[in-house]
């Protein structure tokens, strides 16, 4: 095949599915293949360093060794840095030490093993560390955690896998890779265009609120309509606003923000999502490098600049 | 189980209803204005971008003037439907 063309590879890992896509031209077919094997391979290691639900992963080791120093993974620790990076560049709203509170409010295994509603009422997480009770030290990828303080690395992992993907890949101007709804794009697509997203309605998921036309960033949504449960007859979900221990109630049901890079854009789509009504908005338009917008628990919209009203095209049916 | 799929270019008819397409979603984006969850402001929220008008990126800031600001006294207002187009985007950001 010689004209430009896509190659692209679909596959499930961190429980959500994955595509990537390359447009490739002739003569570099065995090269995408091979870069497209790599993706899949990179999201099922940092799964496997990353996963909390898995008892030999790195994470699960960490938050094993509490109390103590733990010589971490080059990549643990690489992720373990940026979360605490996140946390900073976000006042805390952004902070990977929530896992008690996140499996008090119930998620204390893999989501799909969740019963739809959990007997028993939450129970307080206790004692609630930040992020800034973790030690680092880079010259010997020691990590230190107070004893009883676990990490959930759940909302930055995606992304900083997303990140090393599109470090993968940069040998090709144009591709793009979709996890569960997390993008990083390169260049444009097959046609010419920039890459074409959906930006979900998460009151009505068969509609999109409008369509982004984007190069070369980043997209995440942050959203408390998925992975939700019952507990005690009360919604919980897995979003936990880390100022009280609690799943969000801040009036917003999703923020979708565009960065530069994944990991900004799924920390700081968290943080607008946790600030909610007018915050989150006013704080994305603090950030030089994002935009977005945030959907409100009756479904209004607030958006940062440039991004578009309405539905710029009719949405998906 | 991964899956590999390989998809050729577009022919050249596609390119052109592709082009044609991508006005029509234009001319739809100045026509119509901001579905109406998005129309309300926030009155306690005033400082923030809250539906501000979209620096010529989609939306219209024309479409939000009340027509007794537009139109003569007695002239009704055109009312216009936004052409049908059937475009998908290519991926959805939908959270997890």
């Amino acid at each position: 095949m010689t004209d430009p063309h896509e190659l692209s590879r679909s596959f499930r890992a961190m429980n959500t599915d994955v595509e990537a896509v390359v447009v490739t031209e002739a003569g570099r077919d065995a090269e995408a293949e091979c870069a497209l094997a790599d993706v899949e391979a990179l999201f099922h290691e940092t799964e496997a360093t990353l996963s909390r639900f898995l008892p030999e992963s790195g994470l699960s080791a960490l938050n094993a060794a509490g109390g103590r120093p733990f010589r971490a993974s080059e990549w643990l620790f690489a992720v373990v840095s940026d979360a605490v990076s996140a946390a900073r560049a976000t006042a805390g709203l952004f902070d990977p030490t929530i896992l008690r509170a996140l499996v008090a409010a119930g998620y204390d295994r893999s989501f799909e093993l969740l019963p739809e509603d959990r007997a028993g009422i939450p129970s307080p997480p206790g004692r609630l560390f930040t992020w800034q009770d973790i030690e680092l030290q880079p010259a010997t990828r020691t990590i230190l955690l107070p004893r009883g303080c676990q990490l959930d690395l759940g909302g930055i992992g995606k992304g900083w896998t997303l990140d090393r993907v599109a470090e993968r890949l940069s040998g090709f101007r144009d591709f793009a890779v979709d996890a569960g709804g997390d993008l990083v794009l390169s260049g444009r697509q097959l046609v010419g265009s920039p890459w074409t997203v959906g930006v979900q309605d998460p009151l009505a998921p068969s509609r999109d609120l409008c369509q982004l036309q984007l190069s070369d960033c980043a997209v995440a949504t942050s959203t408390v309509a998925r992975r939700c449960w019952l507990r005690g007859g009360r919604v919980q979900h897995h979003l936990i606003d880390p100022r009280r221990g609690l799943p969000s109630r801040s009036g917003a049901l999703a923020a979708t923000v565009i960065a530069g890079s994944a990991v900004r854009a799924e920390t700081l789509a968290k943080a607008a999502l946790l600030l909610g009504p007018g915050a989150g908005v006013r704080f994305l338009n603090e950030q030089p490098d994002a935009r977005g917008l945030v959907v409100l628990d009756g479904g209004y919209v607030q958006r940062t600049k440039s991004v578009p009203a309405g539905p710029e095209l009719p949405r998906v049916a | 189980m991964a899956t590999s799929k390989r998809r050729k270019g577009p022919a050249r008819w596609l390119l052109v209803g592709l082009s044609g397409l991508a006005t029509a979603g234009f001319l739809g984006a100045i026509l119509s204005g901001p579905r109406p969850s998005d129309a309300k402001p926030d009155p306690a929220q005033a400082s923030a971008e809250v539906n501000a008008p979209d620096n010529g990126q989609g939306g219209s800031s024309i479409a939000n003037v009340p027509p007794s600001y537009s139109q003569p006294q007695g002239v009704q207002p055109q009312v216009s439907q936004p052409p049908v187009v059937t475009t998908r985007p290519r991926f959805r950001s939908r959270g997890s």
